[in-house]
């Protein structure tokens, strides 16, 4: 069996899903790179991977997704898949307030890990769970304004909200590196159309793929 | 329309009928799941075949669930014979003999061959150790169930005062609580002569909340585990409040009712049942509550572990071949005893878990040189395809028919087979693998578990030539290693404090 040949796009972007353990990162990650939902999911131990192109702003963007165990003690494994991650989708569940104050730890957990420019997105999953609810609309908008994080609610059972989440932060990583990289894309005349490149938000952005693992 | 009787509810008629009946439960006939008018079709170990991704039990068997093959007769015929030779063995043994046992090549190549079906639960139990303490495990789910009945109790009634006190509610001073008075008073006098129990503290009910998290998870298309409450309404939480009197938080309400139900379990001696016959094709509801009460009680009995996610997955696993006491003391054993010993994988840290990935991985570099470059090249990492793997001794991913062969010799030979399976699942792929990039090797060890052969990675992994002593080798390493770093952090620690 001969190996696929990659479609082409413009930029890959790493994405990491974080939060606690049972908020629907796994199903998120479904919904939005499937379009399946599984009511019979099992829990996720240590992490799995899905990819999915969008289009943002007339570029082929390629988002390599890493889904992580939410359980604390996991940290230690799943922490060196932030390495080289240009974003990140804090989820909670806004049927669990507990999911939500934790949020600050993961908040910690990026900064001690991950890149400094690292682009946040603020999930509320489970909105379909609306008689449940534990957290506020506003008190999560507010939180994510205080700490300069974008902020969605979303529900992968319905698919409400996950697409554009998806979207709205791979668009926000290409807006802020090609801003940042403006000078370098000028002298470079164009992205190349083939081969891609892994974009960071740091300097050194020469990232390779799949190269965010060296415990 | 009325809506149907939460899960709980159905759990306690359960456990009730099965201490007055006997070993077999039958589903109740007024019992609805969504798609009941399809029969379940079942595989060898219990997983119904015929669920859709919604959860609804449909016509058909769903596209890649892999139906049970017929057992040819000189299948049956062999069986036959080794569950004879098995009745002697066991016959022969006591707990002096098993340790003699457990070393011989002998006895170490008749449990690859696999254990009889029939006599499966019964050696699991005797190399795991066995029942060390009877009545130690219905102790600890009763206490901790009073202890934690009282806690929520105190919490729900804090939670309508401040209701009450806010909207001066006239319901508010009706009920204080959901079991008669005379029945709480004796969880009080539990509590008075020491220091504040584990099961009373708040780091204990939080590590229930994370149990909680993956108990729906766990396996839930095996018909012990199959949650047919939950697929006919996913709303069904409302509808608990509505059975615990007062309690606004559903949340909090469902716990309750849980607690209430485990309550009346241990007074019906349900531990000792086993529950499954894979064979017949009804649900057998009461697995998640057996799953969510062994696991606690895991978590009471060793706090330094407590509980960590892919603990699940293999207490899950032992439900389905053993009754819920011996379900506990098999992972007791498994934890705690050689040649297993796996509670450092799971302890905070998960520190034996990183020593095991190391040695996977250079194991890889030993016997698989080739592959283990082309890894390297394409920045697969060990963690990620193996963690599940070693983590869950293949408990998480893999078709039972694979699991209970890993874990017929696991239980006997430890560590070893865990890493021959390993790299005999590699060495079946590898000439796949090398031909393709990272992400399509990551998507073909997604699909994997579905499309190996039990007997033939079993053949494999044992005609590697693995060697203990290479084994020992890649631990030491590690532990070399971990030294080092620590001895690093330390001096770091010390020059800029």
């Amino acid at each position: 069996m001969a190996a696929r040949v990659d479609e082409e796009y413009d930029y890959l972007f790493k994405i990491v899903l974080i939060g606690d353990s049972g908020v629907g990162k796994s199903n998120l990650l479904s919904r939005f790179t499937r379009n399946e939902f599984n009511l019979e999911s099992k829990s996720t131990i240590g992490v799995e991977f899905a990819t999915k192109s969008i289009q943002a702003e007339g570029k082929t963007i390629k988002a390599q997704i890493w889904d992580t165990a939410g359980q604390e003690r996991y940290r230690a494994i799943t922490s060196a898949y932030y390495r080289g991650a240009v974003g990140a989708l804090l989820v909670y569940d806004i049927s669990k307030h507990g999911t939500f104050e934790n949020v600050e730890r993961w908040l910690k957990e990026l900064r001690d890990h991950a890149e400094a420019n690292i682009v946040v997105m603020l999930v509320g999953n489970k909105s379909d769970l609306r008689h449940l609810r534990a957290v506020e609309t506003d008190e999560a908008m507010a939180f994510s304004e205080q700490h300069n994080l974008a902020f969605i609610e979303t529900s992968a059972l319905d698919a409400s909200g996950v697409d554009t989440a998806f979207q709205r932060i791979l668009t926000e990583i290409y807006r802020l590196m090609s801003r940042r990289n403006v000078a370098a894309e000028e002298a470079a005349n164009q992205p190349s159309l083939t081969a891609g490149k892994t974009i960071s938000l740091s300097q050194d952005s020469n990232q390779k793929k799949g190269c965010c693992a060296s415990v | 329309m009325s809506s149907p009787p939460p899960r709980e509810e159905l759990d306690r008629q359960v456990s009730l009928q099965s201490s007055e009946e006997g070993t077999e439960v039958e589903y109740s006939p007024s019992e609805e799941y969504p798609g009941k008018k399809y029969p379940l079709q079942l595989d060898n170990f219990g997983f119904i075949l015929n669920v859709d991704s919604d959860g609804r039990v449909c016509q058909n068997i769903v596209d890649g669930a892999v139906r049970p093959r017929a057992t040819t007769l000189a299948e049956k015929q062999k069986t036959i014979k080794r569950e004879k030779k098995w009745d002697m063995q066991l016959a022969a043994w006591d707990s002096t003999t098993l340790k003699a046992k457990q070393n011989s090549k002998k006895f170490i190549k008749r449990l690859r061959k696999g254990i009889p079906e029939s006599k499966r639960g019964e050696v699991w139990l005797l190399l795991a150790g066995g029942i060390q303490k009877p009545g130690y495990y219905e102790d600890i789910v009763k206490k901790t169930t009073i202890l934690m009945l009282a806690s929520y109790r105190e919490i729900a009634d804090s939670q309508k005062m401040q209701e009450a006190s806010v909207k001066t509610s006239p319901t508010a001073s009706e009920s204080s609580s959901f079991l008669p008075k005379e029945e709480t008073n004796p969880i009080i006098e539990v509590d008075t002569d020491s220091e504040e129990d584990f099961a009373s503290t708040r780091a204990f009910r939080h590590i229930q909340d994370i149990i909680d998290r993956d108990i729906h998870r766990t396996y839930p298309k095996h018909k012990l585990f199959y949650d047919a409450q939950h697929n006919t309404d996913s709303t069904a939480s409302t509808s608990d409040s509505d059975v615990v009197r007062g309690v606004a938080d559903p949340e909090l309400a469902a716990t309750i009712l849980s607690l209430e139900v485990d309550l009346e379990f241990t007074a019906s001696g349900g531990a000792k049942k086993r529950v499954t016959n894979s064979m017949n094709s009804t649900l057998t509801p009461g697995g998640q509550a057996a799953l969510r009460r062994v696991l606690r009680a895991y978590s009471y009995h060793d706090r330094d572990v407590g509980y960590c996610q892919g603990m699940n997955f293999i207490a899950g696993m032992f439900l389905t071949q053993l009754s819920e006491e011996e379900a506990f003391w098999v992972l007791v054993g498994v934890m705690n005893r050689e040649p297993c010993h796996m509670r450092g994988l799971f302890r905070e840290g998960m520190a034996i878990t990183h020593k095991v990935l190391h040695v996977a991985e250079q194991l890889t570099y030993l016997h698989l040189p080739r592959l283990a470059r082309h890894f390297k090249k394409e920045h697969i990492h060990v963690t990620m395809y193996a963690t599940q793997w070693l983590l869950t001794q293949y408990t998480s991913s893999f078709n039972f028919d694979l699991v209970v062969r890993v874990w017929d010799s696991f239980l006997g030979e430890g560590w070893k087979i865990i890493y021959r399976v390993m790299l005999a699942l590699l060495s079946q792929s590898q000439q796949k693998l090398l031909k393709m990039g990272f992400e399509d090797m990551l998507a073909y060890f997604r699909e994997l578990p579905g499309r190996i052969n039990a007997n033939a990675v079993m053949a494999i992994a044992s005609k590697i030539p693995l060697k203990t002593k290479q084994i020992k080798k890649f631990e030491r390493e590690w532990e070399v290693v971990r030294a080092r770093k620590a001895a690093t952090e330390k001096d770091q620690i010390e020059e800029n404090p």
